[in-house]
């Protein structure tokens, strides 16, 4: 069995210090029960590269790669390979002692729920791969300077299953600079303890080289680079990242386990787990308990075929107990809960991981109700979690909202003696145990109205349920604190979602079928995927659109092609086809193209795009058979695109500034050829 | 939120003809906006012998009231007002953010000299640019108009 797999990233940086290291791994006392990876990620001479690892017994893996050199990325690739329980990431340049592997093993095993860090310690200039032949380890403690720990020392060794909990290294992370640090800090804010190993057998020596470093920060893209990279460090305090993860373990399990419990919702069942499998993030599981339905619950769930869902059933034993079966059966490291008639947003997983930030167990978010006669939507924001919100307000969470560390929840458990008010019971515990619960400022859900919702058909019951458990735990606070708190409940406001001014221009869209008519607006990368989508459109009798922008001579600039009245399936088919899709519900300016458009709108199409680390944006509108047209798409700028409001078309650029100085003489300018323009500073 | 200032607290000086005057118009009236100056002074003008002076509007065109606000107010004036920092050569120049207890739909600002005289040569005002907060596509941001030019001085 493979104990331990070290990944060493690598392109073009000597194949002599390559050499040199993997010589050093060769060496190690673990024999057989090391692998050593090579991701070779775009080096110009991959066959040199290949012989030179595998001369040394080690496994290359290849990535061709047109764009810069990204150690994250690079390390993914090579991690994606790895079949050990543990995983060491570290650099082409490191030569580790022979006991080093068999030392940080035994440390990880003193400790399972840890992450081992060692500080290399950087030979002098002489110790170079070309004078280095025997390896002379004493030698080297003498004449090699400890570095300090600015950084993560040069090698990681973490659980493989830690590695797959977070989701890798961050991918977003070009050339090198802050990987590392970032990679520790998510293990530890996923519950991993970080350990320095102090231990006289257990050396990493950095062999000397000319700094490549100061390459990078030669160039304009690597200071750029570098400085993301800090940025990432910095601000974004989410541990778990690659939602979209392009060097993915192969075999890993799900990053998150959807988790329904259903009786007789046959009817609506088939509506909230597509809107499950619509979502942004693909990496999940579906759990649906049935809890000894009679209807044609199996047939609903049985029909859709896809390898994410499973279905247990049970006789019926109340929605406690199947929800605590959908816990108990769930395989993934965090648990969403869903109501089987409520529909899924298709950005809520996303939004539940965008805010999982250190010291939280767990986010929730705002529900949109619907009325499933007429579609009326209405705006539930929610509040911020908290015993005295919990306690003595109202509208401060649906339980149908919540994503959850999945250990957490099965430890808190549904009170299996309740038929009603269960998830109010377990919000209460969770805050009266200090549980930390995040809003991600968006709607997740669209809560059906249909008449036979549970809080409906047994409110009495539920009502007295949840004014028992009130008051059980209302009974152990006095009257002094009781003042306190429902002062506090009154002061906490409803949160703010986005996108909460329009919400059937932001979450209408996603409403069954026969509730809207929808838009879909696609733009595709080239002429295969148009023709693609074409042949779909035509095909399932898609009434579809074509809006074009051509130059002067003739040349296609930019093109969207609008779907109308197309189904949630339909969505779900070009999600399947890779052809990503922007859905609105129709807009009665479709009807009409003389009502006006307001900038504003045409510009939220663009801000997704907007992501220079540069202050200030000049975003120029006009209309694209205006004259001023010619002129954006003429010049230089981050961003030209069509943009098609309503049935009106524009042309749009985004250009961005250091200085409010020049970008207030790009606005002078758009003004002088009589276009709009935004001058935009995002804030937090 | 600042009490207001009566002119009694205002150096001892009449007001002297303005260098600049601009008009903001939101998109949708605001209660609150900042203001950024672009000027250049080619000798040091101190804190305080600039300042600028702020009446409101309604959409109709009715004059609304700034008492309540963040910024002074001087019944000399009959405005409230912000001094302008020290200044030499050019500079863009961030006011304190103004924050007004009721929404207003334009606003007039003029650069006045006060306590010495500045003329239109001491300091010249670029431009102007107020902001106001807006969310597009679910993101927020600040969006900078440029302050229409409605003369040297509205005098």
């Amino acid at each position: 069995m493979i104990e331990v797999s070290v990944v060493i990233c690598f392109r073009d940086w000597g194949l002599d210090r390559l050499a040199l290291a993997l010589r050093s791994h060769a060496e190690s006392t673990l024999g057989r029960k090391l692998e050593v990876i090579v991701s070779d990620y775009g080096s110009t001479d991959a066959a040199a590269v290949r012989r030179t690892v595998e001369r040394h017994g080690a496994i290359y893996a290849r990535t061709d790669v047109d764009g810069p050199w990204s150690r994250s990325r690079a390390l993914n690739a090579g991690a994606a390979l790895a079949r050990g329980l543990r995983i060491v990431t570290t650099d082409a340049d490191m030569l580790f002692t022979p006991k080093a592997l068999e030392t940080i093993i035994r440390c990880m095993d003193g400790d399972r729920h840890s992450v081992q860090l060692l500080q290399c310690r950087d030979l002098l200039p002489h110790y170079s791969a070309e004078t280095i032949r025997k390896f002379a380890w004493d030698e080297y403690e003498s004449n090699s300077v400890l570095r300090p720990r600015w950084g993560m020392g040069g090698m990681i060794a973490f659980p493989a299953a830690a590695y797959e909990g977070i989701r890798g290294y961050d991918e977003r992370m070009e050339i090198y600079g802050g990987e590392d640090i970032d990679f520790a800090h998510r293990l530890r804010r996923a519950g991993y303890r970080l350990n320095w190993i102090d231990d006289p057998d257990c050396r990493i020596f950095h062999v000397w080289h000319e700094s490549s470093r100061k390459g990078a920060d030669e160039t304009h893209e690597g200071r750029a680079a570098i400085a993301r990279n800090r940025d990432i460090v910095q601000t974004d305090g989410t541990w778990v990242r690659n939602l979209h993860w392009k060097h993915a373990r192969p075999n890993r399990g799900p990053l998150a386990t959807v988790a329904i419990a259903t009786h007789n919702r046959a009817e609506f069942l088939g509506q909230c787990i597509r809107s499950v499998l619509f979502q942004s993030v693909e990496d999940i599981e579906l759990m649906v308990v049935d809890d000894g339905s009679s209807d044609h619950t199996r047939d609903v769930v049985s029909g859709f075929k896809d390898s994410r869902i499973r279905y247990v059933r049970q006789e019926a034993l109340g929605v406690s107990t199947a929800r605590n079966r959908a816990l108990a059966e769930a395989r993934a490291p965090f648990i969403v809960i869903q109501d089987d008639d409520d529909i899924m947003l298709p950005w809520r997983i996303e939004a539940h991981f965008d805010a999982l930030v250190e010291g939280v167990h767990g986010t929730y978010g705002g529900w949109v109700d619907f009325d499933d006669a007429t579609g009326k939507l209405t705006a539930r924001p929610g509040r911020e979690f908290g015993l005295a919100q919990i306690l003595y307000s109202s509208g401060v969470m649906a339980h149908g909202t919540l994503m959850m560390r999945a250990e957490l929840l099965r430890k808190f458990g549904y009170n299996a003696s309740m038929r009603a008010g269960t998830d109010f019971n377990l919000a209460i515990r969770m805050a009266m145990n200090g549980i930390q619960l995040k809003h991600t400022g968006q709607f997740h859900i669209l809560r059906r109205f249909h008449g036979g919702n549970l809080t409906e058909t047994i409110s009495d019951h539920q009502k007295e349920s949840a004014r028992k458990t009130t008051n059980t735990y209302r009974r152990r606070f006095g009257p002094s604190e009781e003042k306190v708190m429902r002062e506090a409940a009154r002061a906490v406001p409803f949160a703010e979602c986005k996108a909460s001014a329009n919400l059937m221009r932001s979450v209408g869209a996603y409403l069954p079928d026969e509730l809207v008519r929808r838009i879909a607006s696609v733009r595709p990368q080239d002429n295969a995927e148009f023709n693609r989508l074409s042949e779909y459109a035509s095909s399932h009798q898609i009434q579809h659109e074509v809006f074009r922008a051509v130059d002067s001579g003739g040349n296609l600039l930019d093109r969207i092609v609008h779907l109308s009245g197309v189904t949630l399936e339909q969505l779900r088919d070009l999600q399947a086809a890779g052809l990503h899709a922007e859905v609105e519900a129709v807009d009665p300016r479709d009807a009409d193209p003389s009502l006006p458009v307001d900038i504003a709108e045409v510009t939220a199409h663009v801000v997704d795009e907007m992501t220079s680390r540069k202050q200030y944006y000049c975003v120029i509108v006009c209309e694209s058979d205006s004259p001023g047209a010619d002129l954006i798409w003429s010049q230089d700028a981050m961003v030209r695109r069509l943009v098609v409001v309503g049935r009106k078309q524009f042309a749009v650029a985004v250009r961005a500034y250091d200085s409010l100085a020049e970008a207030a003489e790009c606005a002078a300018w758009a003004a002088d050829i009589s276009v709009d323009c935004l001058l935009l500073q995002p804030t937090l | 939120m600042n009490a207001s200032i009566e002119s009694d607290d205002l150096p001892d000086l009449p007001a002297q003809g303005g260098i600049a005057t601009f008009l903001f118009s939101p998109r949708r009236p605001v209660s609150e906006m900042l203001v950024l100056l672009d000027v250049r002074a080619p000798t040091r003008i101190e804190n305080k012998e600039l300042l600028c002076e702020l009446r409101l509007y309604a959409a109709d065109g009715t004059p609304v009231a700034a008492h309540e606000s963040n910024w002074p107010f001087s019944s000399n004036l009959k405005a409230v007002y912000q001094y302008l920092p020290q200044v030499e050569g050019q500079a863009l120049l961030q006011l304190k953010t103004f924050k007004a207890g009721t929404t207003f739909a334009k606003a007039v600002l003029s650069i006045r000299p006060w306590g010495r005289r500045v003329d239109e040569g001491g300091l010249q005002v670029r431009s102007g640019f107020a902001t106001e907060r807006c969310t597009l596509g679910g993101r927020s941001y600040l969006q900078y108009h440029a302050l229409e030019r409605l003369g040297p001085s509205n005098d």
